[in-house]
C-alpha cells in the first residue's frame, strides 16, 4: 500500500465547501465519539480503528466546519483563548502590558500531522531566517502551537516514529508545549482534540499510548446496501450540485450546531449518581483494567451523552453506549491475547450488566 | 487540583513532603502504572513551594544545550563577546526539577541531571563558554515501570521511591466524583497551610538530632535489606531526620526509620533479603525470619501476572517461603577468555563502537557536535559558534557564518548488543542441582559481555511471575551478584519469563532502534503456570511467535533437563522449536561452546553447532 498523499495542513473550514456533517450516512459510533469530545473535551479524543475509506477524515472535517468560530486573542499564533486560564509565553507578556487583550474569531479548524513529521516542526524550533537575517531568538511554532484549541488528526498514528509519539502524547496530556531546545524556551497551550486514526493490521500502538487516547471506536465499510447506496446518491448530489446540497442540509447543520452548544453549557448541571459510579467502577473492575482513565472517560462521555439529550442525569442506557468506547483500546492486556478473546470478554460482561431485554440500540440522534 | 484534594496517595505525598523539605535528599521518582495519577501528583507538588521558587519542567524535547546553558546567540550578536545562557539545571537552583516519564530521557542527559543534582552545581564548558552555576534542586521524577526502567545507577542517585497506591473501591468513587466537577473550583487553603508548615519545618530541620542508637537501628535495617552502597544509608538518614521534624519532634526515633525505610529501599532493593549463601551451598534456607524489616512493597521492574492466582502473597519473587534455596554457581571456567578475545577483534573491524548511527534526521537531537560533516545542520548551535566573531567579520545585518561555524546534530541513536539472560528458578531447576552449572556458565558469559562492553539484562521466573532483577545495565559485579543470590524454588511460570523478556526487548528497542539482542532462555521447558487462563503452552506458542518476529532479536535456548532421567521430556527442545532458535542441553552446555556460540551470534556471524573447542586462537594477552 503506498503512502498516504499530504493532504493541506491546516485546512481552513470556511469559504471552503465540506460535506454536511448530518448528511454522513451510517457511523454512528464514530459520529458519538467526535461528539461526545466537541461537548466536552475532557473526555480526551477519539482514536479510529480501520480501514482506509470509511469517512473518517471527512467526518472530522464536517464536524470542524460545523462549530461555531472560536474567540481569540488577535494576531496570537497560538490562537490563546483571551478569557482561559492558560496563555502563551507572548500573550502572557501582553496581558500584563495592557489590561485587555484584543480578541478576534477563527473558526475550528482541522490540523494534520503528516507522518514524515519531525521533532522540531511538532514541538516547534528556532526561526531560521529571522536568526539568520537579525540576529535574534524567536520561536517557530510547530504543529502543536497550530493545533490549539482545534483538532489535530493524526493519520496512522501508529506507524509516526516512537519518540514522536511520546512528544504528541505528552503535549495532550499535559494541554501545553513546553519548548527547551535550540536556544529557545517558550510555553504554550496547546489543547486540542486528538483524533487519530490507525489500521491495527499495520503494526500495533504501545498500551500506555493507546490508553493516552480518551474513546476508540472501530470502523467498517458498511455492509448494508441499502445505506452504501445511499452514500453513493449523496455524494453523487453534492459533487453535481454542491451548493444544492449544502442548503438543503442547513436546517439539519444548524440543528445539530445548536443541540452541541446546548449540551456544552448543560454538561456541568447533569447529575451523576452514586449509582452509576458505582456501576462503572464495576464494570472496569470487572474487566481488571488498568488506572482510572477508562472510569473517568466512561463518566465524562455518558454525561456528556445525558447532556446532548437533555436528561438532568446519567442513566445506565448512556453508560452502556459509551463504555465499549471507552474500553475498546484498554481490553487487550497481554501482547499474545487475541483481540477477538477480549471483545468476547467484553461482551460477556455488557450482557451481564445490561441485559438484552429487546430494547435495541439508539442511534446518536434519537433523542 | 490541589496537592491536599489528591485523593489517597499518602505514601507519595510523604515522601514528596520529605524529598521538598529537604533537597539534599536527592529528590524522589514516583512509580505507577499508566493513568495512576502520578504526574498529576507531581506537578500538584508545585503548591508547596513558597511564590516564586523555580519549579521546572523537563521537557522530552530536550537538548544538551539547553540543559547545561549554552551561549546566548543573540547577546554574542549584540555584544560581540560570549555571552552565557543558563540552561534548565541553573534556572531550577533552589527549587525543583521536575523530571515527567524520566525512563524516556536519553541517558546522557539523564546522568547529567543527577549528577547535577548530587553536587549541587552544573559545570559548563562548551561553545567558548566555561563557568560553573549552583544548582540545588530537588529532583521529582516520574516512571511507569512496564513503559522502561532506570538504570540502578540512576535510581540509586535518587534519594526516594514510592509506588503509588492501588486505590480501594471508596478511594475510587470519590476521585471520579472529583473528576465529574466542572469548572472545578479547588480550595487553595489547604495547600498554603501544608506549604506554610512545610517552610516552618525546613527551618527545625537542622535542631533534629539523631541519637547513636537510632542511627545504629539504621544501619542495621541498611544491611538487612543488603542495599549496595552508602547511599542508601545517607537518604535514610536524611529521610527519617525529616520525617522526625515534619512529626514535630526533636530527637530521630526508630519508628521514624521505620516509617521512611519503604521510601527509601522500594526503589533500590530488587533482590529479596537473604542471607549469604552457605558454604556447601545446597543446604536448605528455612526462609527468612531474621531481618523482620518491613519488606517494601513491589520490586522495581516487577512484572506480576495479570490474571495471578489468588494465592495471595504480592511479591511472590521475594524470599519467605520455606521451598526457597540458593544454590552456589559453579566456577567459570578459564577458556572462556581466550575465545571473547578473538571475537573482540572481530567486532573492531566490524566497526561496532560506534555511539551513533548514520546521520539521519530521524531520532532525538540531543546534541550539536562540529564533528560529522553531514547533511543536519544543528542552527542554533552554528549560530553560537558564529556569534562572537560577527564584528570581527564586519556584520552589517546577515550573520555571517563561516564553515569553520558549522556545527551537526547528533541524534540518539545507539549501537551495541544486550544479552538478555531469561533464568528459570523454578522447583524443578533446583531439583537436580542442574543450577548451580548454569549459573556458572551464565557467570563466565556476564564476565565476558562485560569485557566486550556488551550490556546485559537478567530476568527470572519462579512460582507466579516473572522479574527483571536486573535492568540492562553494563555492570558485570551487580549482575554477578544478582545471579549467585538467585533463590531458586516454586512453579514454572515461563510465559510470564518470556513476557518479560518480551517487553524488555520492546523497551530497549524503542529507545535504541538499532540494538542488536540476544536472547538467553535458561530453563528445563516444563511450564505449569500461566498468565490470562489460556492453556500453558498455547500461550507459550503465541509468545514465542511475537518474539520470533522482532527484528534484531537472537534467542537461544539452553535446556537445563537432565537427559539421564528415564522420564525426559524435552519439552524446553519444543519451546526452542516454536521460537525458532537452537536448542542446547545441559550435557552440551560446557561453558566453552556456549560462549563460543553466543560469540558467533554477536559477531553476526551464523550460529555454529556446538561442536568443539580450540576456536580460541589469539593468546589471552593479559
Amino acid at each position: 500500500m503506498s503512502r498516504r498523499r499530504q493532504k493541506a495542513t491546516p485546512t481552513p473550514a470556511a469559504g471552503f465547501r465540506v460535506f454536511p456533517f448530518t448528511a454522513l450516512v451510517g457511523q454512528e459510533e464514530m459520529k458519538l465519539g467526535l461528539l461526545l469530545n466537541v461537548i466536552d473535551p475532557g473526555v480526551g479524543g477519539l482514536l479510529i480503528l480501520g480501514e482506509k475509506g470509511t469517512g473518517k477524515s471527512t467526518a472530522v472535517r464536517a464536524l470542524a466546519a460545523l462549530l461555531p468560530h472560536l474567540p481569540v486573542v488577535k494576531g496570537c499564533p497560538f490562537r490563546c483563548d483571551p478569557a482561559g486560564d492558560l496563555l502563551c509565553s507572548a500573550c502572557q507578556e501582553k496581558a500584563a502590558r495592557t489590561r485587555r487583550l484584543p480578541v478576534a474569531t477563527q473558526p475550528m479548524q482541522v490540523v494534520e500531522l503528516p507522518l514524515g513529521v519531525t521533532e522540531d516542526r511538532l514541538v516547534g524550533t528556532l526561526d531560521v531566517e529571522h536568526a539568520l537575517m537579525r540576529g535574534e531568538k524567536r520561536f517557530e511554532p510547530g504543529l502543536l502551537a497550530a493545533a490549539n484549541r482545534n483538532f489535530l488528526y493524526v493519520d496512522e498514528v501508529n506507524l509516526l516514529e516512537d519518540h514522536i509519539v511520546d512528544l504528541l502524547l505528552d503535549a495532550a496530556a499535559m494541554g501545553r508545549n513546553i519548548v527547551e531546545r535550540e536556544g529557545i524556551s517558550f510555553v504554550h497551550p496547546a489543547r486540542f482534540i486528538l483524533v487519530g486514526t490507525m489500521n491495527p493490521e499495520e503494526g500495533e500502538l504501545r498500551p500506555q499510548l493507546l490508553d493516552r487516547f480518551g474513546l476508540a471506536v472501530r470502523v467498517h465499510a458498511l455492509p448494508d446496501k441499502a445505506q452504501r447506496l445511499e452514500i453513493l446518491r449523496r455524494r453523487a448530489a453534492y459533487d453535481a450540485h454542491p451548493e444544492d446540497f449544502l442548503r438543503q442540509w442547513q436546517p439539519e447543520e444548524e440543528r445539530l450546531k445548536h443541540r452541541l452548544l446546548l449540551a456544552r453549557e448543560l454538561v456541568p448541571a447533569v447529575a451523576v449518581s452514586d449509582a452509576i459510579l458505582e456501576m462503572v467502577v464495576d464494570l472496569t473492575t470487572r474487566l481488571s483494567l488498568d488506572g482510572h482513565r477508562p472510569e473517568i472517560v466512561t463518566l465524562k462521555g455518558a454525561r456528556a451523552l445525558a447532556a446532548f439529550r437533555g436528561q438532568a442525569a446519567v442513566t445506565p442506557a448512556e453508560v452502556r453506549e459509551v463504555f465499549p468506547l471507552a474500553v475498546n483500546h484498554r481490553l487487550k492486556r497481554l501482547p499474545f491475547q487475541e483481540v477477538a478473546e477480549a471483545r468476547r470478554q467484553l461482551e460477556a460482561v455488557m450482557e451481564e450488566f445490561f441485559p438484552p431485554a429487546g430494547a435495541s440500540r439508539s442511534g446518536v440522534f434519537a433523542p | 487540583m490541589t496537592f491536599t484534594g489528591f485523593v489517597s496517595q499518602g505514601q507519595a505525598k510523604l515522601a514528596l513532603i520529605l524529598a521538598l523539605l529537604d533537597p539534599g535528599l536527592g529528590g524522589v521518582v514516583l512509580m505507577g502504572e499508566k493513568g495512576s495519577g502520578k504526574s498529576t501528583l507531581a506537578r500538584l507538588s508545585q503548591h508547596l513551594l513558597p511564590p516564586h521558587t523555580p519549579f521546572i519542567e523537563v521537557p522530552l524535547n530536550l537538548t544538551l544545550e539547553a540543559l547545561l546553558g549554552s551561549l546566548d546567540f543573540a547577546a554574542a550578536l549584540k555584544t560581540g563577546r560570549p555571552v552565557a545562557e543558563p540552561g534548565l539545571l541553573s534556572r531550577a537552583h533552589g527549587g525543583v526539577l521536575l523530571v515527567d516519564d524520566i525512563h524516556l530521557m536519553p541517558p546522557e542527559l539523564l546522568s547529567l541531571i543527577v549528577s547535577a543534582q548530587e553536587q549541587g552545581r552544573v559545570m559548563v564548558a562548551r561553545e567558548g563558554i566555561q563557568c560553573q552555576h549552583s544548582a540545588r534542586f530537588c529532583v521529582v521524577a516520574t516512571l511507569t515501570p512496564e513503559e522502561g526502567s532506570l538504570s540502578p545507577h540512576v535510581l540509586d542517585r535518587l534519594g526516594l521511591g514510592v509506588h503509588m497506591d492501588r486505590l480501594g473501591l471508596r478511594e475510587r468513587l470519590h476521585l471520579l466524583r472529583r473528576h465529574l466537577l466542572t469548572p472545578e473550583r479547588p480550595d487553595p487553603r489547604g495547600d498554603r497551610l501544608l506549604a506554610a508548615r512545610l517552610l516552618r519545618v525546613r527551618e527545625a530541620l537542622p535542631r533534629v538530632t539523631l541519637p547513636e542508637t537510632t542511627r545504629d537501628y539504621l544501619l542495621a535495617a541498611c544491611l538487612a535489606a543488603r542495599v549496595s552502597g552508602h547511599r542508601a544509608e545517607l537518604a535514610l538518614e536524611r529521610a527519617a531526620r525529616a520525617y522526625a521534624a515534619w512529626r514535630g519532634a526533636s530527637f530521630v526515633l526508630p519508628a521514624h526509620v521505620d516509617r521512611v525505610l519503604p521510601l527509601v529501599l522500594t526503589h533500590r532493593q530488587r533482590l529479596p533479603a537473604v542471607p549469604p549463601p552457605p558454604e556447601d551451598g545446597t543446604r536448605e534456607r528455612p526462609g527468612d525470619s531474621a531481618p523482620s524489616k518491613p519488606r517494601p512493597p513491589q520490586p522495581a521492574g516487577n512484572l506480576e501476572p495479570t490474571h495471578s492466582p489468588p494465592e495471595g502473597n504480592p511479591g511472590a519473587l521475594g524470599a519467605g517461603a520455606p521451598e526457597d534455596r540458593i544454590l552456589p554457581a559453579g566456577e567459570p571456567f578459564a577458556v572462556r577468555r581466550l575465545a571473547w578475545r578473538r571475537d573482540r577483534l572481530e567486532r573492531r573491524t566490524a566497526g561496532r563502537r560506534t555511539v551513533t548511527r548514520h546521520a539521519g534526521t530521524g531520532g532525538h537531537y540531543v546534541r550539536s557536535t562540529p564533528k560529522k560533516p553531514g547533511q543536519d545542520v544543528a542552527l542554533d548551535a552554528t549560530l553560537r559558534a558564529a556569534a562572537p566573531w560577527q564584528v570581527l567579520r564586519g556584520r552589517r545585518d546577515r550573520v555571517i557564518i563561516r564553515d569553520s561555524d558549522l556545527r551537526y546534530k547528533e541524534r540518539e541513536r545507539r549501537m551495541g548488543h544486550l544479552v538478555l539472560f531469561v533464568v528459570d528458578c523454578s522447583g524443578s531447576m533446583g531439583a537436580r542441582k542442574r543450577i548451580t552449572a548454569t549459573k556458572g556458565a551464565i557467570l563466565s558469559l556476564l564476565r565476558d559481555c562485560y569485557q566486550k562492553r556488551d550490556q546485559v539484562a537478567l530476568i527470572v521466573f519462579r512460582r507466579t511471575q516473572a522479574e527483571v532483577v536486573l535492568p540492562p545495565t553494563a555492570s558485570v559485579e551487580l549482575a554477578s551478584r544478582r545471579l549467585r543470590d538467585l533463590p531458586v524454588g516454586g512453579r514454572t511460570p515461563l510465559a510470564a519469563g518470556l513476557l518479560a523478556a518480551y517487553r524488555l526487548c520492546l523497551q530497549v528497542r524503542r529507545r535504541e532502534p538499532t540494538r542488536r539482542l540476544l536472547l538467553v532462555l535458561v530453563s528445563d521447558g516444563r511450564a505449569n503456570q500461566g498468565l490470562s487462563g489460556l492453556p500453558v503452552w498455547e500461550e507459550l506458542r503465541r509468545l514465542a511467535a511475537l518474539i520470533r518476529e522482532m527484528p534484531l532479536v537472537d534467542v537461544l535456548v539452553v535446556d537445563t533437563e537432565d537427559k539421564s532421567q528415564p522420564l525426559r521430556t524435552d519439552l524446553a527442545r519444543e519451546l526452542a522449536a516454536a521460537l525458532d532458535a537452537p536448542c542446547l542441553t545441559l550435557e552440551d552446555l560446557r561453558a566453552e561452546q556456549l560462549t563460543a556460540w553466543v560469540q558467533a551470534r554477536l559477531a553476526g556471524g551464523r550460529p555454529t553447532a556446538p561442536a568443539g573447542r580450540g576456536q580460541a586462537g589469539l593468546p589471552a594477552g593479559q
